[in-house]
């Protein structure tokens, strides 16, 4: 856990969990839709399902409400309104309440990563502060040690160099900053959607076994409480709990892993397997990843984009080894100094 | 007179038994307050305590015997730790807001006593704290230096000593400040700071050669409170700390003392340890740069990044002419990082008199795509034709740049360029080029943008 300042844990997870109450029924109302085959009406969680419902998962309805199809630990099917949206707020801070806009881009500082979703290098080699604070007071807040133990970043990281490694990721993946956003958010909504019901059905994040995800098992491992953690730009994001979750490789996966990377030791190809299938994160990244394409970079809170796009089925490991060339498990592990993210010397140059 | 004497016997026992009486009643009325208090009590949560302070005040002594039977119940051994732990805290809570004499002999046994939770002895120490009773000064010493003990009491009791300001406890403070539990030091360190006598500054001195930062940085602040004419010295000692949150701590103290930390601060900008230059710029930037031009001038030489970004963020911000003669003169200077932050910074100041010399300054191979960037800021008129011709040279960076700049001061002139920078071979110059051909918005423009988005689906 990261060593952050913990100030009324309860007290504050209290007026989370009220707040959250709040935000979702204002934002999921109703909570039974109807069935797009049958007819039927949706029921959402905690109500459950005998039978895997015909939907997508994730699946949005003609009225906007996003939802994904989760399997309980007591073989169960149930429904879980996960959207989301421009405006909706978290309710974080006391006081704030309406703040943290899900959707928002910082534009001012980032505006072709607001255009495109997706930053410009050019702009990225400029920038000289990000939401008014130096981008040296940024990284000297955000390495280890710093605002937090663990560090947002790896101490010969800073702002830049990871923001341009990862913006060179996701270009490779043919992806934008937002569709790997959403997927997070998705995650983070079930937990609050859960958290909320679980108050009255008795049912916590525990019953959940896994969620469909374009066709994945995504296993949600934790979605516990943690120490605050502040943000480390001038914004008003905070950070409370833990975001862990996995999938597990097929065995046609494995096997195209160990053909690519058969120099890889069998301690490594663990590793490697691990780093591919399993994110532990908290839930400021989705936020930091819409606003600034912000993934955290080499710390144990990251988020790795390629990680992001084979656990929920954003591409599959053909396509994504296609895109590294060969050099995944280098993508993957490396980290982004200067050196390696310059434009002279980079890694991923076209 | 027998019968006058039975008749008074008669009377007064008839008033003995109105007393008595009486007295029962009122008993019975106190117990069903305190029995009503306690249930009370027992149905807030932690954070709702203090809403019944006051009426355990008002009771007083008689309510110290229902608590203490709680404590003794013997079905409590049968509960969970986490239940206990929060059974005996409330007791302890309770007594200490009580706070009579016999309520602080009840908190003494209880921090003295083994056998309860290490958390509820601790809840004690907290009640003895805002007791302060010197009664307590001995107990507390004791149970400071009882290394039976496991910490929480013990770290209580430092806390409590510290509150009480009893000398005698120094020694064994100073004692705690060598423990290997990290909240045993944090608990001698505040006792120290709270007595604050010379000897209790002494290990307090100890307390800043703790191996963890986070001690230290808990240190600074009493000693600046003790010895006020150390301030700007101990603060100045923060700067150096490993400790983010400390060297964070030391930062804001010397923002708040401003100006007169000048002359403390200019040495800094020379200092060997380069996060002891950055602090220094960072102060300097958020005091009053404009009094210290020259000194963040000269950081934008610093070998190091992070004060040269700091210098030039600074100096962005003061936006004045007497900085801007400066940074012009550094558009020459040897150091490409000198360079490109001059050209950085008088982007952002956005003033014509620096574009001809950006315009010299975008001739430069490694800093030049800075100075087209700044001339796209300013957008003279002047600076279309030389950013026309960066658009065509080798050098990726610049004419990533020169389309950058070009599409924030849209110029017809430009449109032939803009169009064969459509097929460069890299992604971002094109993607520049083609959003500056869209703002100028001509039919030729749109013509070829038509043509290349074709292209690309």
């Amino acid at each position: 856990m990261k060593d952050c300042k913990i100030k009324g844990l309860w007290l504050r997870a209290v007026l989370l969990t009220a707040i959250s109450a709040m935000t979702l029924m204002a934002s999921q109302q109703p909570q039974v839709k109807q069935y797009p085959q049958t007819k039927e009406y949706l029921k959402f969680f905690p109500h459950t399902y005998d039978q895997c419902p015909e939907l997508p998962s994730p699946y949005t309805t003609k009225g906007g409400i996003e939802i994904v199809v989760a399997h309980t630990k007591d073989n169960q099917f149930t429904l879980i309104p996960v959207t989301v949206k421009k405006g909706e707020s978290l309710g974080y801070r006391e006081g704030d309440w309406d703040k943290i806009l899900i959707l928002e881009v910082d534009a001012e500082d980032f505006p072709t990563l607001a255009r495109t979703g997706l930053h410009s290098e050019l702009e990225l080699d400029h920038v000289r502060w990000i939401t008014g604070r130096s981008i040296a007071e940024i990284t000297d807040s955000g390495r280890p040690g710093g605002s937090s133990g663990a560090g947002f970043m790896a101490q010969e990281e800073d702002i830049i160099s990871v923001l341009k490694g990862d913006n060179r990721l996701i270009k490779k993946l043919g992806l934008t900053h937002p569709q790997m956003a959403k997927p997070l958010f998705h995650v983070w909504n079930i937990a609050r959607w859960v958290g909320y019901t679980s108050q009255s059905a008795g049912r916590t994040i525990g019953s959940i076994d896994y969620f469909l995800y374009n066709k994945r098992k995504v296993r949600l491992i934790t979605a516990g409480g943690r120490g605050w953690q502040y943000s480390i730009f001038n914004d008003e994001i905070q950070g409370m709990y833990h975001l862990e979750f996995s999938i597990e490789l097929d065995e046609a996966e494995k096997a195209f892993l160990q053909e690519r990377y058969s120099n890889l030791s069998n301690e490594q190809m663990a590793d490697f397997q691990k780093m591919l299938s399993h994110i532990h994160t908290g839930e400021m990244v989705p936020f930091y990843i819409m606003r600034y394409g912000f993934y955290e970079g080499h710390t144990g809170y990251r988020a790795d984009p390629i990680a992001i796009s084979l656990i929920f089925g954003l591409r599959i490991i053909e396509e994504i080894d296609k895109a590294f060339e060969g050099n995944l498990h280098k993508a993957l592990t490396e980290n982004f100094t200067r050196e390696n993210t310059s434009a002279a010397g980079g890694r991923y140059e076209e | 007179m027998k019968n006058k004497i039975r008749v008074i016997l008669g009377m007064i026992l008839l008033v003995m038994g109105c007393i008595k009486g009486f007295a029962q009643d009122s008993r019975s009325n106190e117990q069903e307050k305190v029995d009503q208090l306690i249930q009370k009590f027992w149905n807030l949560s932690y954070g709702e305590w203090g809403s019944v302070r006051e009426t355990f005040r008002e009771i007083g002594d008689p309510v110290l015997e229902s608590l203490m039977k709680m404590l003794r119940n013997k079905e409590t051994s049968e509960w969970s730790s986490y239940r206990i732990e929060w059974h005996q805290r409330r007791i302890a809570w309770a007594l200490g807001e009580v706070g009579t004499e016999r309520a602080i002999e009840l908190l003494i046994e209880m921090i003295q006593d083994r056998t309860l939770h290490d958390y509820g002895r601790y809840e004690a120490a907290m009640a003895l704290r805002r007791i302060k009773s010197e009664k307590a000064v001995e107990p507390l010493i004791q149970v400071l230096n009882d290394k039976e003990s496991n910490p929480p009491p013990r770290f209580g009791a430092a806390y409590a000593l510290g509150a009480i300001q009893s000398e005698k406890a120094i020694p064994s403070l100073i004692k705690a400040l060598d423990e290997e539990n990290v909240q045993m030091r944090m608990g001698a360190v505040s006792g120290l700071g709270n007595i604050g006598t010379d000897e209790a500054v002494a290990g307090l001195m100890k307390a800043l050669k703790d191996r963890d930062g986070y001690i230290r940085r808990l240190t600074y602040p009493y000693l600046i409170k003790l010895l006020p004419e150390k301030k700007t010295e101990f603060l100045i000692m923060a700067l150096r700390e490993d400790d983010w949150g400390a060297r964070e701590d030391s930062v804001k103290a010397l923002v708040e003392i401003s100006e007169p930390m000048f002359e403390h601060l200019f040495p800094l900008l020379k200092d060997d340890d380069r996060v002891v230059r950055w602090e220094a710029v960072r102060i300097l930037g958020k005091i009053q740069p404009e009094k210290a031009v020259e000194e963040m001038t000269e950081a934008l030489k610093d070998s190091d990044w992070m004060v040269r970004n700091e210098a030039a963020v600074a100096l962005a911000r003061i936006n004045s002419p007497n900085v801007m003669l400066p940074l012009i003169g550094l558009l020459k200077d040897n150091n490409s990082y000198v360079r490109e932050e001059a050209a950085w910074i008088l982007g952002e100041m956005k003033s014509e008199r620096a574009v001809n010399p950006l315009i010299q300054a975008l001739k430069e191979e490694d800093t030049g795509w800075m100075a087209a960037m700044a001339l796209g800021k300013i957008q003279s008129e002047k600076a279309v034709k030389p950013l026309i011709r960066a658009l065509k040279e080798k050098n990726i960076e610049k004419r990533r740049a020169a389309a950058w700049a070009l599409e924030k001061m849209p110029s017809d002139k430009a449109v032939k360029s803009l169009i064969v920078a459509l097929k460069d071979a890299d992604e971002e110059v094109r993607m520049w080029a083609a959003e500056a051909l869209k703002r100028i918005g001509t039919p030729e423009a749109f013509k070829a943008l038509e043509k290349y988005r074709n292209k690309i689906n």
